[in-house]
């Protein structure tokens, strides 16, 4: 025969069960909201930053295409040549040394076509200059303005079918820019790069390829 | 068979119902502050989310004035016009608006705290349409002894409640014939 004590035993915590459930319910409801947001809000930032990227690389390549800056390198560069470049209120010497391996990025992805001769090898004669360029804060005219984003430039020149009926000097200008960007060395021989550190940072890179 | 004494019975009744009490009040005060919390943290969890929506707009959108300029500036250099004809005027103390939706790209006459935005098939500073949040403009900073180099900023503002916000893109622009 059943005990009526045990039963009074058994009826009791439901409230706290139920009040547990509940809890358990709307914390979950909650933590999905705020999980759906937070990847939202890293989106928009994300978004934010790759576009403060994109133009720091956009700003490289029209420092890169300036008819003043492309007039210093002529339309055949040579190897040990070193011409001024003046863009985004700094003046620097880049010098153009011989270049054996391909590029940093192909954006044709399509087995290095543009970088390689007939051969499939890169060319041998052509040459590259790397430098750094940073972009301040000019809204007040200031070139003190605080550093806001950094590109590292490439320029790459040789020529196609030398000798040949084809000939043509090519010219590529690749540019990555970065968003958040670190001071390297001190003095007059400090320069700008990205802050590979930091996990905001963004590189967005653009090619500009003339004939 | 067991029997229960009355007293021990009515005893423990009374124990059971003083339980009931406590375990309601226990009970109460676990959903409430557990109902609260959840509550503040979805609450906070859609701000941000309106907060991710109203960033990604304003970045959208400070991107299409600096493809604007961009393209005028194309357009003025393949024409043989002075390649910042029509910019040159927007300048830190009289920004500019560009106008993607309408036939006049360049907005004159925005303050310096930028264009109100409208949206009408698309968001302009036209006065047509239904006002938006944002406040958009440009302006040029011309960069010191480069005749052929300009700087382009691209300032979006827009207020979430009380928290003003805004995003300034900035872009180099040159004099390039490539």
């Amino acid at each position: 025969m059943s005990n009526p004590l045990n039963k009074l035993h058994l009826k009791r915590g439901y409230t706290l069960l139920f009040a547990v459930l509940i809890a358990s319910l709307v914390l979950g409801v909650a933590v999905f909201i705020l999980s759906i947001s937070r990847k939202q809000y890293i989106l928009s930032a994300t978004a934010r930053e790759s576009l403060y990227a994109m133009y720091a690389s956009d700003s490289g390549i029209e420092c890169g295409a300036l008819d003043a800056n492309r007039s210093e390198w002529g339309d055949a560069i040579e190897a040990g040549q070193t011409v001024p470049f003046s863009c985004a209120g700094t003046s620097q010497l880049v010098t153009f040394s011989t270049h054996s391996s391909y590029p940093y990025f192909d954006v044709n992805n399509d087995s290095h076509s543009l970088y390689v001769d007939s051969n499939g090898v890169p060319h041998p004669e052509a040459v590259e200059g790397d430098f750094r360029l940073v972009f301040r804060e000019y809204s007040t005219g200031s070139p003190t303005g605080k550093i806001t984003t950094c590109a590292l430039m490439s320029i790459i020149g040789y020529t196609i079918d030398p000798g040949g009926p084809d000939e043509r000097n090519r010219t590529i200008i690749q540019s990555r820019g970065y968003n958040v960007c670190k001071a390297r060395g001190a003095g007059a021989a400090t320069t700008y790069g990205p802050d590979t550190s930091s996990p905001r940072t963004v590189e967005r890179a653009r090619q500009l390829i003339y004939e | 068979m067991n029997i229960i004494p009355h007293t021990a019975g009515k005893t423990r009744h009374a124990t059971c119902r003083g339980f009931t009490i406590v375990e309601t009040l226990v009970a109460v005060a676990i959903l409430m502050i557990s109902i609260a919390g959840p509550l503040v943290i979805a609450s906070k969890g859609l701000r941000a989310a309106l907060y991710s929506r109203d960033q990604m707009i304003a970045s959208l959108l400070a991107q299409e004035s600096m493809e604007i300029v961009k393209n005028i500036r194309s357009n003025n250099i393949t024409s043989g016009s002075n390649w910042v004809q029509s910019l040159d005027t927007c300048l830190l103390n009289s920004p500019c608006d560009a106008n993607a939706v309408s036939s006049t790209p360049i907005w004159i006459g925005c303050s310096t705290t930028g264009c109100p935005l409208y949206f009408s098939a698309g968001y302009t500073p036209e006065f047509v349409g239904e006002e938006t949040l944002f406040r958009r403009m440009f302006f040029l900073t011309p960069m010191p002894g480069q005749p052929n180099e300009y700087t382009v900023n691209v300032v979006v503002s827009w207020t979430e409640g009380t928290v003003p916000n805004e995003l300034h893109v900035t872009s180099q622009l040159t004099n390039s014939t490539r």
